[in-house]
């Protein structure tokens, strides 16, 4: 036990002064002018701005939420009934995207949405559009590119609990004259309902923080807390609310990531199965 | 092979025999390559599960995990657009049949495996099938569990009239718990018949050797005496069989432990009888039987089953005579 807590000390005492203190010491500025008061809180709440980029925030999120789940569902759906040998390796096909940095990929996003970018191209070539379809420094972009980054969460989260589904028990469904989408709708699918309220809670609440992606795909309506803070910080030199909008942020993840916990367990995101 | 109307029909063979590959056929999980698949005269062997109408009871029950009692046994009559009021009353009579008024509202996870393969006995019923297919349902329980599932898989067959069709690797659940036996053996079936005609009557040496034991003989007709067949083995003994055969034939006899008597070198057995001379190896006492194992130079290891009250005590390593009558030898195919 002593071994064992003097072999993880290094990484503690690393999280603790890199990660901990600072996210302190953010909570105290954001309480702090320098006496006690609520102020910052009081300005978010009272601040129409605030409550615009925090209703865009969750749009988006619930945006890209849903079009996960769409795209991540049938994947998920089709992996789980795979033998196991091979979903696994279909998995790391699904985690690839992780290796390279948020950066690269959304300037590659970047460069296939642009006017004169891929789809424009192909779309033009094959003479189904005249003039190229604004696809970038909007929401189409930044659902692109968040969708783009977070699908591999959603799957691994439904793929988790979809695995754990007993299949015979859809073949049961069937003798008892259920057809094959009856069978899906009343057996499959509520039993895959963890795996989608966690696979959703997961994806909305990491979605909440993004911001490189809507900033550099999105237009002035796809402003986000992290962009609006970077202004705070940036621009406005308010570190007060700053800190006090990254306090609210971290707050709603914490309870957002809580949820998931007690949903699917956080463990799952790991193995990549129950 | 062909089921009658509220009959109570068992598949047995050993894993592997294809037992359980017939029942998927029937219940439509595999399509044939080759014969039909009927059900009350209708060819239905394209016609996909959800539309043949069948019950059945799986192995690992199947029961839906996120509904209750009562949505289990429910759920085919949903899918049959039964009305609610008719759904209503099934329900109740079923979960009456099978004893679990009580537990309707409760989910199966909270189900003892008796309660749980109760439920899934209810909701296979519950449609009025043709016919309950049934995947080894007691292969999940213990021992006492499975013989108080039997007795009230008996009770369900007689007060429902429903055809079964069984598949069990447990010849004794076979033998206990049905009209007729399909016994099979490597994709194939080796006989089809009633319990008693299956263990006294037995066509080949499989059958023989899987319903109950057997002891074996290898040899040739050499002629007929009054009626009975007379065969020599390799090693030179003489059995009397009833039976027809005929004169030269190769043939394989098969006599059950307890059609065998055994006593000491010096008794003699009746000249009516079949005879053979060896030496005591083993014997056990089994509560009502005595089993006794008896090493015969040239022909191998036979057993006698006699009961305790009648058996006599012989000492390990004693030369004895084993004897039978000799009607109680059966010709069985190679």
């Amino acid at each position: 036990m002593k071994r064992g807590l003097l072999a993880i000390a290094p990484t503690l005492a690393f999280l603790g002064l890199f990660f901990v203190v600072p996210v302190l010491g953010m909570l105290q500025r954001s309480l702090f002018t320098p006496a006690f008061s609520l102020t910052a809180y009081r300005d978010i709440l009272h601040e129409s701005t605030y409550w615009i980029v925090f209703a865009s925030t969750f749009r988006i999120a619930a945006e890209v939420t849903l079009v996960s789940l769409g795209a991540g569902y049938p994947v998920a759906y089709w992996l789980s009934g795979l033998p196991p040998r091979r979903a696994h390796m279909y998995l790391v096909f699904v985690a690839v995207p992780y290796f390279t940095s948020v950066l690269v990929r959304t300037y590659a996003w970047m460069v296939l949405l642009s006017n004169d970018g891929l789809v424009n191209h192909v779309l033009a070539t094959l003479h189904l559009i005249v003039h190229p379809l604004k696809l970038l420094y909007n929401e189409t972009g930044v659902l692109a590119g968040m969708t783009y980054v977070l699908l591999p969460y959603m799957i691994l989260a439904l793929y988790a609990v979809m695995r754990g589904i007993d299949r015979r028990l859809v073949r049961a469904a069937s003798v008892f004259g259920a057809g094959p989408w009856q069978a899906f709708l009343r057996v499959f699918l509520p039993l895959s309902v963890p795996g989608v309220a966690g696979g959703c809670l997961l994806v909305f609440v990491l979605a909440l923080g993004f911001f490189i992606t809507p900033a550099l795909m999105g237009g002035p309506h796809q402003t986000m807390i992290a962009m609006l803070i970077d202004t705070e910080v940036d621009q406005l030199l308010n570190w007060s609310v700053a800190s006090a909008l990254a306090m609210v942020l971290l707050a709603i993840t914490l309870v957002g990531l809580f949820l998931y916990d007690r949903l699917v367990g956080l463990e799952t995101l790991l193995q990549g199965r129950c | 092979m062909e089921v009658g109307a509220g009959e109570f029909f068992t598949l047995l063979g050993p894993s592997g025999s294809g037992k359980t590959t017939s029942l998927m056929l029937w219940a439509g999980f595999v399509v044939p390559t080759a014969g039909r698949v009927m059900i009350s005269g209708r060819d239905v062997s394209r016609v996909p599960p959800h539309h043949r109408n069948l019950g059945m009871v799986f192995q690992h029950y199947a029961l839906f995990p996120h509904m209750t009692v009562a949505g289990n046994v429910a759920f085919p009559l949903e899918m049959r657009r039964w009305g609610r009021s008719k759904i209503r009353n099934r329900v109740a009579e079923l979960l009456e049949l099978v004893q679990l008024g009580p537990f309707e509202q409760r989910v199966p996870r909270h189900l003892s495996g008796g309660q749980q393969q109760r439920v899934a006995l209810a909701r296979a019923l519950a449609a009025l099938p043709p016919a309950v297919l049934m995947d080894e349902p007691l292969g999940a329980l213990d021992r006492k569990l499975r013989e108080e599932m039997q007795t009230e898989f008996r009770r369900l067959h007689r007060e429902t009239g429903t055809t079964i069709v069984y598949v069990t690797h447990d010849q004794g659940e076979a033998l206990t718990l049905s009209n007729r036996i399909a016994v099979m053996h490597d994709g194939r079936v080796e006989q089809i018949g009633t319990p008693a005609d299956l263990y006294e009557r037995p066509a080949t040496r499989f059958v023989a050797g899987f319903l109950g034991e057997a002891n074996f003989f290898e040899g040739e007709v050499i002629g007929e005496e009054g009626g009975t067949i007379v065969a020599v083995t390799a090693a030179g003994v003489r059995l009397r069989v009833t039976g027809r055969k005929v004169h030269g034939e190769r043939v394989l006899i098969a006599i059950r432990p307890e059609a065998m008597r055994i006593s000491t070198d010096q008794e003699t057995a009746p000249t009516s009888a079949n005879a053979v001379r060896g030496t005591l190896i083993d014997s056990t006492y089994g509560g009502p039987v005595v089993r006794y194992r008896v090493a015969v130079p040239g022909t191998g290891d036979l057993s006698a089953a006699m009961p305790s009250a009648d058996a006599p005590t012989i000492s390990w390593g004693s030369p004895v005579q084993l004897w039978w009558q000799v009607s109680r030898g059966r010709f069985v195919g190679p």
